[in-house]
């Protein structure tokens, strides 16, 4: 057990610090996401007060997105030029939101706006994800059934071609991404989810990673190690700004990490085993646990009252997230591996793991 | 100096220097030095400030060793990190295990066979 001067009277074992940071490790580093969606209610749960709940948990994401960046920058999955443009359109942006939230909150509307406004964005996000990635994996399934050859990534959406086609000087190549595009385009979608990111105060992997793969048309795997990129600034920016709030503590960040140190390298590592719809599907089921997260805490809201069944309800989500994500992630490389063994992947699997 | 041997001394140092920052921030966390960083946040600009960068400093501190650290690890024990190609083609597969010497054997055998039957008795 371990107690922190900065809140006394918290007492929380340190291996379920390491676990929760192992935890977020594999999953970030796997789909690219913070984790702020999981790792804030729990701290919250161990009785860390909201603010300094996600003043942690961001100063931690910062480190932990350190960490991925690195191994998946061995993987070739990090654009750095778009990642560093996308960093500053999403610090500049992120300040917008921030603003934004504190406007609405001196009109005393800021909880309600947020957890409606994150309710209908992750899920719309989650939907969309969704509709678009079973039809990417039937056509990867009739592709192998015509016995042709099957890309590692494939997506069904028309979108990124447009914005691609708006010719708007200075054009940028990134080469990684095999992407010419707009500079202008990739800076304001940056700052649009940057300030996304600062309005829900979350770190914004969840809207960056669909918006790179559909609105700039990056393989997925791309998607996530370039968002990582772009989380060590958006992170490390919102770790200064609840610094000076007086909203972290660093000691436990700093135990969280260690955690998070191996997960990310089980959730980066892995993406070497699958496809581009593992992933999407993957990020489809953590926006729907965060979009069940944001509707109890609406519940909560709304009826002005804590209920002890809600309550039991956002605690259900969040280990159960947790532990399903996990197991999704760990399940899906490890048929991943034997597939890569054996040459030969499962039926249900063609389109989701690599066999080469 | 062989590749994993090289990978082996320098997990070594980056674990050494993880040690003295992990004992850096227990030390700093039972002397009371992280309580009276947190209690000073407002108090001045330079007091905040000072707060702001110990935190960040931390966690890229540990972010930047943990990841160099786990690097050289997977080094250590021979894990191939292959940069992926995104853009591939995954064509049929092509055969990864043995080939099978007992078909290989009994084709041979029945090739023989068959040139056995075509070729006229003497």
């Amino acid at each position: 057990m371990i107690t922190f001067n900065e809140i006394p009277g918290v007492e929380i074992p340190i291996f379920l610090l390491l676990f929760m940071g192992f935890t977020v490790g594999i999953v970030g580093g796997f789909i690219g996401v913070g984790g702020g969606f999981l790792i804030t209610p729990a701290l919250v749960v161990l009785g860390f007060p909201a603010s300094l709940a996600v003043g942690t948990d961001t100063t931690h994401i910062a480190g932990k997105s350190i960490i991925s960046t690195l191994r998946h920058s061995q993987l070739g999955n990090v654009d750095l030029k778009l990642g560093l443009i996308m960093a500053i359109g999403t610090v500049v942006g992120a300040e917008g939101g921030v603003r934004f939230i504190e406007w609405l909150e001196a009109k005393g509307i800021d909880e309600q706006v947020v957890l409606v406004a994150s309710l209908i964005l992750m899920t719309s996000i989650g939907l969309f994800t969704f509709r678009e990635t079973m039809a990417a994996r039937r056509r990867m399934k009739e592709l192998k059934a015509a016995g042709k050859a099957i890309p590692r990534d494939e997506t069904s959406s028309g979108l990124a071609k447009k914005l691609q086609s708006i010719n708007l000087w200075p054009m940028i190549w990134l080469p990684t991404s095999r992407v010419v595009v707009s500079f202008w385009t990739v800076s304001a979608i940056g700052a649009a989810t940057g300030f996304l990111s600062g309005f829900f105060g979350v770190g914004g992997g969840f809207i960056r990673v669909p918006a790179m793969i559909y609105l700039l048309g990056m393989p997925s795997l791309v998607a996530v190690g370039t968002d990582l990129l772009s989380m060590i600034f958006s992170a490390g920016y919102a770790s200064v700004r609840h610094g000076m709030e007086g909203n972290v503590v660093a000691l436990a960040a700093f135990i969280m990490i260690f955690g998070a140190a191996l997960g990310a390298q089980i959730g980066a590592l892995g993406t070497a085993y699958v496809r581009g719809p593992a992933i999407r599907l993957l990020l489809v089921v953590a926006v729907t646990f965060g979009a069940a997260g944001a509707a109890v805490k609406l519940a909560d809201v709304l009826t002005d009252e804590s209920i002890g069944l809600l309550d039991i309800a956002s605690k259900i989500i969040m280990f159960g997230g947790m532990a399903t994500l996990v197991s999704l992630i760990m399940g899906l490389v490890a048929v991943g591996v034997v597939s890569q063994r054996r040459g030969v992947a499962p039926a249900w699997a063609e389109a989701l793991v690599v066999t080469r | 100096m062989g590749k994993r041997t090289k990978a082996a001394i320098q997990a070594v140092i980056l674990a050494a220097l993880m040690g003295l920052l992990t004992w850096h921030t227990i030390w700093w966390h039972v002397n009371g030095t992280h309580k009276e960083l947190f209690d000073a946040i407002g108090e001045s600009g330079w007091s905040t400030a000072k707060a702001v960068f110990y935190n960040v400093g931390l966690m890229v501190a540990a972010g930047m060793l943990l990841g160099f650290f786990s690097e050289k690890i997977t080094q250590i024990m021979g894990y191939e990190v292959k940069k992926i190609d995104h853009f591939a083609d995954e064509s049929e597969p092509e055969p990864t295990t043995t080939p099978d010497l007992t078909t290989r054997r009994e084709a041979a055998l029945a090739e023989e066979a068959v040139e056995k039957v075509r070729e006229p008795t003497q």
